[in-house]
């Protein structure tokens, strides 16, 4: 049986999961933090990813990415709002594709967002000690078919078979079921970085049932941090009117120092705060209370409450309905969520489990129940907006409603205008409203191949299907002359299959270098951990070591030294295990070892 | 329609059918499960909604008989067409009180068309005049309309 992992894929955060001996529990390398921010920077032709892309923000704003998932799927329009707040290039490309450029280098969401579940997948690895090839990935329950097929596509880049695409906050429905197997239904309350979903769902038994969801895909904690920038940018212009923002650094402080804010005052009525601003010559100091920032951030509040009322009266249900409330994502510790849920549903939330892990968690167990054909729990999901075509005068025909539960199909039949037609185009659209300019285009296709008949007698029998992971797929049949009609699928936003295969080859040839690039990080922070623990035992090192040992330990770590300031990741680890074998000798000393040890240093 | 034993029936098929427990077997498998799940899911949706089982229905019973989908009530369309156009002065004004009364009013209307629809079905079923039929589906043409104009309004 392969494995296949769950990967929380955030706006700010992403992590995997899996189910071991014990449970489910996440993955990481051991002693190093689960979690993988959601960053990734641009150095000499290579990329770094996470942890180490995180400090880059301030000295590199150009150069590093973060809040990827914000664009994919989507176009310039869309994004205008967004873009203005983005220090790094988000330009338009072929087809509705935006593209991020660093420097001379263009780059899709979908590249970028593989580069993340790459680093993801080889953190399993190591934590696993076994390659991994399938995952479960989650994606906010809104997220329309655009936005599905390009987390596909970016899984797909990064070398991972995507074998369920999975609602987040289904994801989490099913770790809260699994730890308290209650009947009843569920509501799940998910607001993260960028997005926000409410899912209700009946759980019975072993099967989990989303009865109706809806959501914003462009809410979430980033939208609390934009509130707290503001405030602080009025009371900056306030006192300094001379201040300008138009520097990356600028605005990446601010946000910084914004973000900072919002995560203390979670944890107490009110904060200091320090805007340090070098570049400006200034250092302005001020303090934000929690009844400050709920204020700012009440309107953000409303519109997650006004999706919770939609979600109810599509279900039927009212919010004291609820048995439970689950609340998830990062952004519902912030105090003023939470008393706001509460009054909503009159009921405290559920938060037995931690709101960062859930998501990861769920799609780990349901990654292990997919690989092992195991049948514990059926979770049965739904469309999140309806799918249809459009039609005369461009309305909006709903083929497939919100909320069907998923696989789902619909057949509708076509014909042609004009004698000795022999192709019909179709328009393919999602989303709620009326008329077709006011919903999302997934892409448009051709019939082709219909016989040559008088108008209106070819009978085109066109199928729309739903999976189970929630993408669209159209097949067609001519009835009269019973040929299959030829169907391709052009996507308004996404990439073609021949686009993907030609990224695909491409990063072949730098897997090479990126590969370079991330040892040569790993093993500077490797040997940054041994400096400090050699200096730390020095005494042992005076007592144990002759001092011709003592030289030629100190003359390898200059070694070790200059060799990190070359490019080759090989040879900096044949240096750093050299010094590993001169500190032998002090490891088999007790405070030697203690002391190796307590910094993770394998000697030898 | 018993719904609490559709429900029943519904969930010991889907744990059977779900394509999720055949996530290992051979592709055919897999591709049976999966149309077997859509499949189990029309039924299951077209049973449980009143109208989508009529829409449904009605083409049975007519056997084969051609039905008017465009007919209305007479007299139905010029009331729409003036529901419709107060209708966008009502949600643009953004009167919370006309809105819900108006809603109210539509929801009724909606829901005894439904009703009168269930028993007309019971006569159809019987008898089956082409008559009873044609005025099923001028009703679930109706009905269409309704329905569109309730999706206009704010939850």
């Amino acid at each position: 049986m392969e494995r296949i992992i769950g990967i929380d894929l955030g706006t700010t955060n992403s992590l995997a999961a899996t189910v071991i001996e014990d449970g489910p529990e996440v993955v990481a390398p051991s002693g190093e933090n689960p979690i993988t921010p959601s960053v990734l920077t641009r150095s000499s032709g290579n990329w770094i990813v996470g942890e180490a892309a995180v400090a880059q923000r301030l000295t590199a704003p150009e150069q590093t990415v973060y809040s990827v998932k914000r664009l994919m799927g989507r176009d310039v329009e869309e994004l205008a709002e967004e873009i203005k707040e983005l220090p790094y290039a988000v330009i338009p490309a072929q087809r509705k594709l935006v593209k991020v450029r660093i420097g001379t280098e263009e780059f899709t969401p979908q590249e970028l967002s593989a580069e993340i579940l790459r680093e993801v997948k080889r953190r399993a690895e190591t934590a696993l000690d076994e390659t991994v090839s399938k995952a479960v990935i989650t994606v906010p329950a809104y997220f329309d078919d655009a936005q599905r097929q390009a987390t596909r596509a970016a899984a797909k880049l990064a070398g991972l078979e995507v074998v369920r695409i999975l609602n987040e906050p289904t994801a989490a429905a099913i770790a809260y079921g699994l730890d308290e197997r209650k009947d009843g239904y569920v509501a799940v309350y998910d607001l993260g970085g960028g997005t926000f979903d409410l899912s209700l769902l009946k759980l019975s038994g072993k099967l989990f049932k989303v009865i109706a969801t809806h959501g914003d895909t462009r809410l979430g904690g980033d939208d609390f941090d934009r509130e707290l920038m503001t405030l602080l940018r009025e009371r900056l212009l306030a006192e300094h009117p001379e201040v300008t923002f138009e520097r990356a650094e600028t605005q990446q402080r601010l946000r910084k120092t914004a973000e900072e804010i919002k995560i203390r005052l979670s944890g107490s009525p009110e904060t200091a705060y320090t805007l340090e601003l070098p570049e400006c010559g200034i250092m302005p100091q001020g303090l934000v209370t929690q009844a400050e920032f709920e204020e700012r951030i009440a309107p953000l509040i409303e519109r997650t409450l006004a999706s919770c009322r939609k979600a109810l009266g599509a279900a039927g249900l009212t919010a004291e309905q609820m048995d439970e409330v689950v609340l998830v994502g990062g952004s519902t510790v912030v105090p003023g969520v939470r008393k706001a849920v509460e009054r909503f549903f009159g009921r405290k939330p559920h938060v037995a489990i931690d709101p960062y892990k859930v998501v990861a968690i769920g799609a780990g167990i349901q990654g292990h129940l997919l690989a092992g054909g195991r049948r514990d729990f059926l979770l049965l999901d739904v469309i999140p907006l309806a799918l249809g075509i459009e039609t005369l005068g461009g309305t909006f025909s709903k083929l497939i409603t919100a909320n069907t539960t998923i696989p789902a199909e619909v057949a509708e039949m076509f014909t042609t205008n004009v004698d000795n037609q022999t192709a019909i185009d179709v328009n393919i659209y999602q989303g709620e409203r009326e008329l077709v300019e006011d919903c999302r285009n997934l892409g448009r296709f051709k019939l082709r191949g219909i016989p040559p008949m008088p108008a209106g007698l070819p009978l085109v029998e066109v199928a729309f299907r739903v999976d189970a992971n929630g993408l669209l797929i159209v097949s067609a049949k001519e009835q009269r002359s019973g040929t299959a009609a030829e169907i391709e699928v052009i996507p308004s936003h996404g990439l073609t299959q021949s686009e993907i295969d030609h990224i695909l080859e491409e990063s072949f040839d730098h897997a090479i270098s990126d590969f370079n690039a991330r040892q040569l990080i790993e093993f500077g922070q490797t040997a940054a951990r041994m400096f400090r623990g050699i200096e730390q035992c020095w005494t042992v090192a005076e007592a144990t070591l002759s001092t011709e040992e003592r030289q030629e330990l100190r003359t390898q770590m200059d070694v070790v030294r200059s060799s990190m300031q070359g490019g080759d990741a090989a040879a900096l680890k044949r240096q750093i295990d050299a010094l590993g074998e001169l500190t032998r000798p002090l490891a088999d000393t007790a405070m030697g070892r203690a002391v190796l040890e307590e910094l993770q240093i394998a000697a030898g | 329609m018993d719904l609490d034993l559709l429900e029943e029936r519904y969930q010991q098929l889907t744990v059977e059918l779900h394509p999720d427990f055949y996530a290992n077997a051979s592709k055919r498998q897999q591709q049976q499960s999966e149309l077997a799940s859509t499949v189990l899911n029309r039924a299951y949706n077209t049973l449980r909604n009143p109208v989508a089982r009529a829409n449904d229905l009605l083409p049975r019973l007519a056997q084969g008989a051609a039905l008017d989908e465009r007919q209305l009530p007479s007299g139905f369309l010029m009331e729409m067409f003036g529901l419709q156009e107060s209708l966008d002065e009502l949600l643009e004004s953004g009167i919370p009180e006309e809105i819900a009364q108006t809603r109210t009013d539509l929801t009724e209307r909606h829901a005894t068309l439904i009703s009168g629809l269930a028993l007309h079905f019971a006569e159809a079923e019987a008898t089956a005049p082409p008559s009873t039929l044609q005025t099923l589906q001028t009703d679930l043409n109706a009905e269409r309309y309704l329905h569109r104009l309730l999706e206009r309004f704010p939850v």
